[in-house]
């Protein structure tokens, strides 16, 4: 029974993703906002097979060189999903604060390439990257709360798609922003610890992803 | 108190539940103000329509008032508008029985003038043609030379031939003033009960009659349509005939003239129908002749006002024809369409 909880919970990224793609499968409803969180699925539903398979399989098959471990598959992860939240966010309507959207963004990228240049190395977990995407991604979702707040009209936020994107991912990033802040220093330090903390992550996670197949469930074609 | 290692995992998972806390009460207190706007804006959609509601009956009850006022204006336009045409027509018609009447005055001044010199130059000329016949006689009985009686008999043609026509056009200036005189002149009778139709056909065998007594080649078909069920009106049966009688030879005139022009195809035909129409009693007269231009309708009853050759007709006919139709208290009305037809329709008062 446990270790079907582990590897249900090991898994979890990847069957997780596999609820909201089901669900746009079945709908085939997306608007023009959805569409960069559904590449964000996709995208992430490959390098989440490919970090898991590493993990798992690294001495089974071989693994050599950059590919024996797969922080650099997590780093990419988080750039990616950085990004693809960018444009999702960029293209709410009412179009607010796009100027500071933009310059968060353009940061965000200077900051990779300083950080990967000369500090660290991308074959290394970096909990600053993680750190740092996680708190601009909960900057978003507080801008768009805020731009809810200001709207004069009033709509159902449980038929806006956008609404459940930016709660799920409010959730995850209020929830693992410590974790990402910390993981590094709990790897060393609290091997087991961290290994449990992921778990939260993990739960994050599914909760994240469902609250994608919500938005996916509402969204109408556009 | 934890110890130093112990710290940084309290430390996480407290980060954790604090920013968890933290964003659940946020996301609690957005969705609270967010129902709350969301009342206060139902109370504010449902203030608007009651708004609206009210709006709207005001608008539909002010459509009304204005489609109402819209309509008696219009009504009160259309009434402005008829009393305006019939003041328009009244003004025209007292313009034009006041034109007559200082014409009659002026013609029956000029008439009486004429008149009596008239009546001398034909009167002695008629003296002076037997004067000069009885002249003729005494001479035949002289002896005189053969050159100087072929002078004298030429002479004496030529004298003769020269007073016929001043006779002859002596006579036709005095049949002018006649009608001169006869145009200024009022009733010349009583009014009576009068069987329209029985006038009607009476003038009309006359005046064909005249026109083939004058014309013995002059040939026209004659529909009449006489209303039986008609009685018998209050008129002055002398003026009706003299208006009958003038425009069924207008008729007749018409059509003997348009079949010298057309020929044989032509077909002259006069129609004259007698109806009771909207209280009046209407006489229509109708030829298939040469009609009336256009520009020439508003004239015709004109005195002196003539489309006949000199010497055919005087102008007056017509003119006399409506002012005796106005003392019957009458409408004289004429319709046609030049190189087809023209109609003359009496309108007379019927109770």
């Amino acid at each position: 029974m446990i270790r079907l909880y582990h590897s249900l919970m090991d898994w979890s990224e990847v069957w997780a993703l596999l609820i909201p793609l089901s669900i746009f499968l079945w709908k085939r409803n997306l608007n023009f906002i959805m569409r960069p969180v559904l590449w964000y699925v996709c995208i992430a539903l490959f390098l989440n097979i490919v970090q898991d398979i590493i993990w798992k399989f690294k001495d089974e098959f071989h693994f050599k060189g950059i590919f024996y471990n797969n922080p650099f598959v997590y780093n990419t992860h988080s750039i990616v999903r950085f990004f693809m939240f960018s444009i999702f966010f960029l293209r709410l309507q009412p179009s607010r604060f796009k100027s500071l959207k933009i310059i968060l963004a353009v940061l965000f990228l200077a900051f990779i390439i300083i950080n990967f240049s000369i500090y660290q190395s991308f074959t290394d977990f970096s909990s600053l990257l993680f750190g740092v995407e996680t708190a601009l991604l909960l900057l978003y979702c507080l801008l768009y709360y805020l731009t809810l707040l200001q709207q004069e009209d009033y709509d159902s936020y449980g038929r806006l798609p956008e609404f459940w994107v930016v709660t799920g991912l409010s959730i995850y990033v209020v929830i693992n922003f410590p974790i990402f802040l910390f993981y590094r220093t709990l790897t060393v330090q609290f091997e087991n610890f961290a290994i449990d903390i992921w778990d939260v992550h993990n739960l994050s996670y599914i909760i994240f992803c469902l609250f994608l197949a919500k938005a996916f469930y509402v969204s109408e074609n556009g | 108190m934890f110890q130093k290692t112990d710290d940084i995992r309290f430390l996480v998972i407290g980060a954790i539940l604090v920013m968890l806390l933290l964003f659940i009460s946020f996301l609690i207190s957005f969705l609270i103000s967010q129902k709350k706007k969301l009342k206060y804006h139902k109370e504010l959609q449902a203030l608007h329509d009651e708004q609206k509601n009210i709006l709207t009956q005001q608008n539909a009850l002010l459509e009304k008032k204005v489609e109402e006022r819209t309509t008696q204006l219009r009504e009160q336009k259309e009434a402005l508008q008829r009393s305006l045409s019939e003041l328009k027509l009244a003004q025209a018609q007292l313009i034009q029985r006041e034109k007559m009447a200082s014409l009659g005055e002026l013609t029956a001044g000029i008439a009486h003038e004429i008149q009596n010199p008239l009546n001398f130059v034909n009167n002695f000329s008629e003296i002076n043609a037997e004067l000069f016949s009885e002249m003729k006689d005494h001479l035949a009985k002289e002896k005189l030379s053969e050159s100087g009686q072929l002078h004298i008999d030429n002479l004496a043609r030529d004298v003769t031939q020269n007073l016929e026509k001043i006779v002859h056009h002596g006579k036709r200036a005095d049949a002018i003033v006649k009608g001169m005189l006869q145009h200024s002149r009022n009733s010349t009778g009583m009014k009576e009960l009068t069987d329209i139709n029985t006038l009607c056909a009476e003038y009309l065998k006359l005046s064909y009659q005249g026109i083939r007594a004058r014309d013995k080649s002059f040939n026209a078909t004659v529909e009449t349509h006489f209303d039986d069920s008609l009685e018998k009106i209050n008129i002055n049966p002398q003026d009706m005939s003299r208006v009958l009688l003038n425009i069924f030879n207008n008729a007749f005139y018409a059509v003997g003239d348009k079949k010298r022009k057309a020929g044989a195809n032509f077909e002259p035909t006069v129609w004259v129908s007698t109806i009771k129409q909207n209280g009046k009693l209407v006489i229509a007269i109708r030829d298939n002749g040469n009609g009336i231009p256009e520009k020439i309708l508003d004239k015709i009853l004109h005195p002196f006002f003539t489309t006949k050759p000199a010497g055919e007709g005087s102008g007056l006919g017509l003119s006399i024809s409506y002012d005796l139709i106005k003392m019957a208290d009458g409408e004289l009305k004429v319709e046609s369409r030049e190189g087809e037809f023209a109609e003359f329709r009496i309108l007379l008062p019927y109770s």
